[in-house]
């Protein structure tokens, strides 16, 4: 196979799917922040 | 608060910066784009048409390659496009690309010879660079294979 | 938002707000579209890599270089007509009053983004291809200048969403300015067919939409076409949660700090 057709397809598939894990990442620190925000609003009240 | 508005100092002088950078990547690509003429080539009829007012200078010529004019001698390509009824013979330096063959469309860079033959002018085409230029048909090489694989 | 704010005299987060939290973590969790967006962008990429790389013929002229017509147009379309073409729309939706919700900011940002990488792998795949088949990497042709222009116009757009202002202010900037840069794109689509260039002129999206492929070749860009438009779909929810989290999760912090500052008080 043409040595560019494979560094066409790999530099397509690698830069999708790096951005894509980097969605996930920041999406799930995102959840994680805003988890602990509830939790300790929770705790606050709980100690009142 | 003031380290806050800092950090938002900060972060506008970087957006600014970021913007006037691609400011002048827009203007490079403009001029670029413009100094190169929006009409990427002209076809060979057109360019023997101008033929006065091109002279000797630099410009992109559009042709079909003619079947069995390809000749090689030394370091040179010699062979001959056609476009409409026009033909243009040309000699290029260096070595074609490899999709270069008969028949195919190519734009070539360089300019009309000067020189004068014993009938007046001699039409030729010097070439520093070959480009070719694919069309948007396609055609499967190997149909059988398609078949192959469904069997 | 609103109900964040109303809590500023309250101790702690009312009721409403934990309400509008749970809301917002159930939303950018998992849910089937997620996983069906997901599922299918795989699906269809496996086949489209498969296809063709492996069972499409070759070109007659171009040899097996003609593989890159299932990567190359997939991700133009998809970020010319499908990311912009959001991206505007939803610029236009916030710009009218009727319709005018900080969803569809968020909506256009999102998509302008995706539309940026995917664009950039449109210069990039077309440089390799450019390469292979006309014999060089770059060339200064209407359509190439006119989508690295376009390229430029997208990214100035992203910094611009991240100049601040009130979020009013700032989504309306962000619209007009979007509306300005999508001016670039019918053109780039014309280019080549108003002037004459290197760069061919469609296959697919041609004057009288005849396909100028062989019928394989057609069907598996059209898988590719499909694949580029999931992969948007999931990236679009993906990137819409991002930011919704991030709002939230920023007006929750200057909250607390408000809160913080006056019982230091």
């Amino acid at each position: 196979m043409n040595s560019y057709v494979i560094a066409g397809y790999l530099i397509a598939i690698v830069s999708i799917v790096g951005y894509s894990l980097s969605l996930i990442l920041r999406r799930n620190s995102l959840r994680k922040q805003l988890q602990k925000l509830k939790n300790d609003s929770e705790q606050n009240t709980d100690d009142k | 608060m003031s380290a806050n508005t800092g950090v938002l100092k900060r972060r506008k002088q970087r957006i600014v910066v970021v913007l006037s950078i691609l400011l002048v990547i827009f203007g490079i690509l403009i001029y670029e784009g413009l100094t190169n003429s929006i009409e990427y080539f002209e076809t060979a009829s057109q360019a023997v048409a101008n033929r006065q007012t091109l002279g000797t200078s630099d410009f992109r010529i559009e042709g079909n390659v003619i079947g069995n004019t390809i000749r090689r001698k030394n370091d040179q390509t010699l062979f001959s496009i056609s476009s409409g009824k026009t033909v243009v013979p040309v000699v290029s330096n260096g070595s074609p690309p490899q999709l270069f063959q008969p028949g195919i469309p190519v734009v070539l860079v360089g300019h009309f010879a000067s020189g004068k033959g014993p009938g007046g002018t001699a039409l030729l085409f010097l070439s520093s660079q070959i480009m070719i230029k694919h069309t948007n048909q396609y055609i499967a090489a190997h149909p059988n294979r398609v078949k192959i694989v469904k069997s | 938002m609103t109900s964040l704010l109303e809590t500023e005299n309250a101790d702690n987060f009312s009721d409403k707000d934990k309400i509008l939290l749970e809301n917002i973590l159930k939303k950018t969790g998992p849910s089937r579209i997620k996983y069906a967006l997901g599922a299918g962008s795989i699906i269809t990429a496996v086949l489209t890599v498969w296809l063709g790389l492996f069972v499409t013929p070759n070109d007659e002229h171009l040899g097996d270089t003609v593989r890159l017509l299932y990567v190359h147009p997939p991700v133009a379309w998809a970020a010319l007509y499908l990311a912009f073409g959001t991206t505007t729309l939803a610029s236009l939706l916030w710009l009218w009053p009727k319709t005018r919700s900080f969803f569809w900011d968020k909506v256009a940002g999102a998509s302008a983004e995706i539309g940026v990488l995917y664009l950039a792998l449109t210069l990039i795949t077309g440089s390799i291809w450019g390469r292979t088949t006309w014999g060089v990497w770059w060339t200064w042709d209407a359509r190439l200048t006119l989508t690295a222009v376009l390229l430029v116009l997208y990214v100035a757009y992203l910094a611009i969403r991240q100049l601040d202002g009130t979020s009013k202010a700032k989504a309306t900037r962000n619209a007009i300015t979007a509306l300005f840069a999508a001016i670039d794109v019918p053109i780039v689509h014309f280019s080549v067919l108003w002037w004459n260039t290197l760069h061919q002129t469609a296959s697919v999206l041609t004057p009288g939409l005849h396909l100028t492929v062989p019928l394989s070749m057609g069907l598996t860009m059209g898988l590719g076409f499909l694949c580029t438009t999931l992969i948007w779909g999931w990236m679009m929810k993906a990137r819409y949660d991002i930011e919704l989290l991030k709002a939230v999760t920023g007006e929750m912090e200057s909250q607390r700090a408000i809160l913080q500052r006056r019982s230091e008080l």
